[in-house]
């Protein structure tokens, strides 16, 4: 037995002044091992879900029509084409042009709402996010409605204008083309702008603005000299989101380019139509170039933005001004009459009979009876796809985020998962459609240049529901890890070792502490992942078959064969399920939101 | 005293940086042990490693009733634990957070509830069982987390810094309470703080740690009376710092008698401020002896006010000091 003076005395234990950086590993008993092996097996899912697809589609690209390898070949010829190249200045030139409209826009309105004494701001905040419900092709469609060559718009409501005013004053402003893509695509990214625009502005701290008043600094100068550079950030990242969204949308480009090509509809155009698959994945892998950019950018900003902002910022007082308030309620309930108006428009062409002949209201189009469509099917696949990912996307993504976020095991395992699972943040949903036809469709893998062949254990998932709910939960993967890891990163970092330290399994106190106080944010990631399930075509165009057709599918397939109303129709059923879906959402689990939101007061 | 826990040779490096260089020490049974240090010095660190929440280098052992328990994890070692946060489950009541812990013992639900109540009863809490964390007070938080690592009756306790989210009268009051339960239990306690006077009045044993490493053990007179190291001798209470001829002096400001008559150790010294600390000035005084340097400029020295009444001290006013030798401590 050692005494106290042994201790006392370092010279008598046995001392060792050398460092062994090797750390003593410990015993793992059935809990461990179990969690362990969850985190294993969520970095072979994040493999095989992102990282063999996208292997596949590169090397596709790199083999020409006879399936040889070639190397650059496809993308030399590529910047040869000078139609390809076009499409490419063309997508640049769109998505340039949207970033700058939809962050303009959206900051005069979040400024609004955040900063000016106007009335109905909660109606014109729910107006700014109602796009968010409808798939872009709805915009397109209610665009040739209003603007089109028959449009209510172009045409002075159909000469109705001529007779009582003399003129037909309708005004055409040549939407179809790069016109009607911007209009659409400024619609569709204005309320993710509008959401990173408000919740910049209403961090700003105030305390900025009595430091600008002490100094006298005039409106103007305190506008440019406060406002903007506090939420520069938050400008340049709104201006990122809306400039990748449009990059690689590729609903609205589909219903009203024209001739007018985009990378979006290139790819398509190569794989759909030409049966060009090298091709198609070459412009694939130049569609995720910028969004890769602009994700590192991103990236690069919000770490240094973290530090801008103290804990202790002191919001904004507003002060009286009735002008101002004036300005910016007209400014407001102009914009949210163009975005009511879209709705109404579509909600016209979904009840009348024959647009602009025939105005009698008639339920027809609902039916979707000898159309493109195939009825109702496409409707209630979709309602099925969108529950199922919602159900276990919300169960993967949240889980995973727990598995990376709450262990102290596999520290590096954990690190590549979390890169792993923020990468399809730069993946467009086409790019990820397209991997996933190369990677399941595949019967034998040939590993390149050794000649050793597996076959494909995934095959049998191609053509099945599985592979598009699983082609979502991967497209809308990042953005709901990173609802989950905020919401983790709130919960104490000592729940976990105090549980260990009882002797309490870590799914036990997953199950009765961790999810119970984040299930806000779990019940946020599900309607995330419902609604946008039931929009989205980007990733799922490549991966229908006849029996696995979605709405938004069917609404491609019925622009395409001018059958414009029931197109409209269909549309206007996915926004409604939306609100409905969302409405619900709000009433349900108002209780659960309040209840947790109490236990985190401190 | 029979010997429980036996730290030895601990190391922990996070990458290059060192954060424990080769720690030793031993706690007894019962005994209450700070590990007392400035910020970032591997208290914590050290704290998780007896717990098994990290793993420590290659050669780091340590020891449970002579067993080495270094490759067990957390869930085998049989402790309790406080957090500084607290860690209370805040979706669970009072009652719940204790028996969480319960739960997994195959004990009968009666059972539960009679350690629950005992555990409550300890910290004096019954009556606010129902209520959520967030019901509670920073300081019934605190308690509802001891009672919460002590009701699995732990073979010891481990505390980080329990009491630093408190405010002050509260941290007094829980001082003498956790300490009174120690006893009571007689649970073999490690606690974490960076407050020195929390651990001279808390601890029966000090380990003092400085840049990752031990710098002195011992009980808080010890550590207060022969500070081994000027680190130490600086962290724990005031002290002077001299130098003289080469190598530096520590003496503690009330360790310093003040005469108005000249003797032969004493040096001439003129008061250049004082403050008045209820039952004694602290006096700050200008060495007029030139071979001695003041670290700080001005020589700290508490006097009793009586004292100060009776030789009618002022400023300006000179004084004799007397530094005695058996409370100074030489370093080379
Ligand atoms: N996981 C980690 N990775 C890298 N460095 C770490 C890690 N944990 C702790 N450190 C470093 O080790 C050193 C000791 O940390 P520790 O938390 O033990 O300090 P402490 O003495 O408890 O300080 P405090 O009083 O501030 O709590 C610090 O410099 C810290 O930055
Ligand atoms: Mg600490």
């Amino acid at each position: 037995m050692l005494t106290e003076e042994t201790v006392l005395k370092p010279s008598e234990v046995t001392v060792q002044n050398t460092i062994d950086k090797r750390k003593i590993r410990q015993k793992t008993g059935k809990a461990e091992w179990f969690h362990k092996s969850l985190i294993l097996l969520m970095l072979l899912g994040l493999i095989i879900g992102i990282v063999l697809p996208l292997i596949q589609l590169f090397l596709e690209a790199l083999k020409d029509k006879n399936g040889e390898y070639v190397g650059f070949v496809n993308f030399v010829n590529y910047f040869k084409t000078e139609s390809l190249v076009q499409s490419m200045y063309n997508t640049l030139y769109i998505s340039i042009l949207t970033g700058v409209i939809s962050v303009v826009l959206a900051f005069f309105y979040a400024y609004a709402l955040a900063r000016t004494q106007i009335r109905w701001k909660g109606l014109f905040k729910y107006v700014a996010f109602l796009p968010l419900f409808a798939p872009t092709m709805m915009h397109g469609i209610a665009l040739i409605y209003l603007f089109g060559n028959k449009g209510a718009i172009t045409t002075g409501f159909f000469g109705l204008f001529e007779k009582i005013f003399g003129s037909t004053m309708g005004i055409d402003i040549h939407l179809y083309g790069p016109v009607g893509i911007v209009i659409s695509e400024v619609i569709y990214t204005f309320p993710q702008a509008f959401l990173i625009l408000m919740v910049a502005i209403s961090v700003t701290d105030y305390r900025l603005y009595e430091a600008a008043e002490t100094l006298g600094s005039g409106k103007m100068k305190k506008f440019f000299t406060v406002t903007i550079p506090s939420i520069k950030y938050g400008l340049v990242s709104a201006f990122f989101v809306a400039f990748i969204l449009s990059f690689t949308d590729f609903g609205a480009p589909k219903v009203v380019g024209a001739q007018y090509n985009v990378l979006a509809t290139d790819i398509y155009k190569q794989v759909v139509g030409q049966q060009n698959l090298s091709m198609g994945s070459t412009v694939g892998i130049i569609l995720i170039i910028p969004a890769l950019v602009a994700f590192f950018a991103d990236r690069m900003m919000q770490r240094k933005q973290s530090t801008s902002f103290s804990s202790k910022s002191v919001s904004y007082k507003i002060v009286k001004n009735p002008w101002r308030d004036k300005a910016y309620f007209v400014y407001c309930l102009l914009i949210s009459l163009g975005v009511l108006s879209l709705i109404g428009a579509i909600i016209a062409a979904s009840l009348v009979k024959v647009w602009p002949y025939n105005f009698s209201l008639t339920l027809e189009h609902l039916t979707f009876k000898n159309v493109a469509g195939n009825g109702l099917e496409p409707y209630f696949n979709s309602l099925y796809v969108s529950f199922i990912t919602a159900i276990l996307g919300t169960i993967i993504i949240f889980f995973g985020a727990y598995l990376i976020e709450k262990t102290r095991f596999m520290k590096i395992t954990r690190q590549l998962s979390y890169f792993l699972s923020i990468l399809p943040l730069a993946l467009p949903g086409l790019v990820i459609g397209l991997a996933y036809i190369f990677f399941f469709n595949k019967p034998v893998f040939e590993v390149p240049f050794i000649g050793v062949y597996i076959t494909n254990p995934f095959q049998s998932l191609y053509g099945t529901f599985m592979i598009i709910i699983l082609a979502n939960i991967i497209h809308f993967y990042s953005v709901n890890l990173i609802t989950a890891t905020t919401a983790l990163k709130k919960l104490d970092k000592e729940f976990e070792p105090v549980s260990e330290s009882m002797n309490i399994p870590f799914y036990k106190t997953f199950c009765n502490v961790t999810v119970p106080m984040s299930l806000p944010a779990i019940l946020e990631i599900g309607i995330y992942l419902f609604v946008n399930s039931m929009t989205t075509i980007s990733a799922v165009i490549f991966l229908y078959t006849a029996d696995t057709k979605l709405a938004s599918i069917s609404i491609v397939n019925m622009t395409d064969a001018g059958d414009t109303a029931p197109a409209a129709a269909m549309s206007l059923i996915i926004v409604l399920t939306n609100i409905l879906v969302r409405v619900v959402y709000e009433f349900a689990t108002k209780k659960i939101r309040n209840r947790a939101q109490a236990w985190q007061q401190r | 005293m029979e010997e429980l826990l036996y730290i030895q040779n601990v190391t922990k490096t996070f990458g290059k940086f060192v954060a424990l260089d080769h720690v030793n020490f031993s706690v007894n049974k019962k005994e209450f042990v700070c590990l007392l240090g400035p910020s970032g010095c591997g208290k914590t660190t050290l704290l998780r490693i007896i717990a098994g929440l990290e793993e420590p280098n290659v050669g780091s052992k340590i020891l449970l009733e002579g067993k080495d328990i270094t490759p067990l994890p957390p869930s085998k070692r049989n402790f309790g634990i406080v957090f500084q946060s607290y860690a209370l489950f805040p979706n669970l009541t009072a009652y719940h957070n204790i028996a969480y812990g319960l739960k997994n013992k195959k004990l009968s639900k009666k059972a539960i509830d009679e350690k629950v109540r005992e555990a409550l009863s300890l910290v004096h809490l019954e009556h606010v069982k129902d209520r959520y964390p967030a019901q509670l007070s920073g300081g019934q938080q605190q308690r509802i987390a001891l009672a919460r690592a002590l009701a699995l009756s732990p073979t010891f306790l481990l505390l980080d810094e329990p009491l630093s989210a408190l405010d002050a009268k509260v941290r007094l009051k829980l001082r003498i309470e956790i300490r009174k339960l120690q006893e009571k239990l007689g649970i073999t306690t490690i606690m974490v703080t960076h407050d020195q006077e929390e651990a001279l009045t808390m601890a029966d044993k000090i380990v003092v740690m400085n840049n990752a490493k031990m710098e002195q053990i011992g009980t808080p007179q010890e550590v207060y009376e022969h500070p081994k190291t000027p680190f130490v001798a600086d962290f724990i209470g005031t002290v002077n710092m001299l130098g003289q001829e080469g190598s530096t002096i520590a003496i503690r400001p009330e360790h310093i008698h003040i005469m108005d008559t000249q003797t032969k150790n004493s040096i001439k010294t003129k008061v250049k401020a004082l403050e008045f600390r209820g039952a004694f000035y602290r006096l700050f005084l200008e060495i007029m002896d030139q071979s001695y340097q003041v670290s700080d400029g001005l020589l700290a020295v508490d006097v009793p006010a009586s004292i100060v009444k009776k030789l009618d001290i002022d400023k300006e006013s000179v004084l004799n000091a007397e530094l005695p030798q058996n409370h100074l401590v030489t370093y080379a």
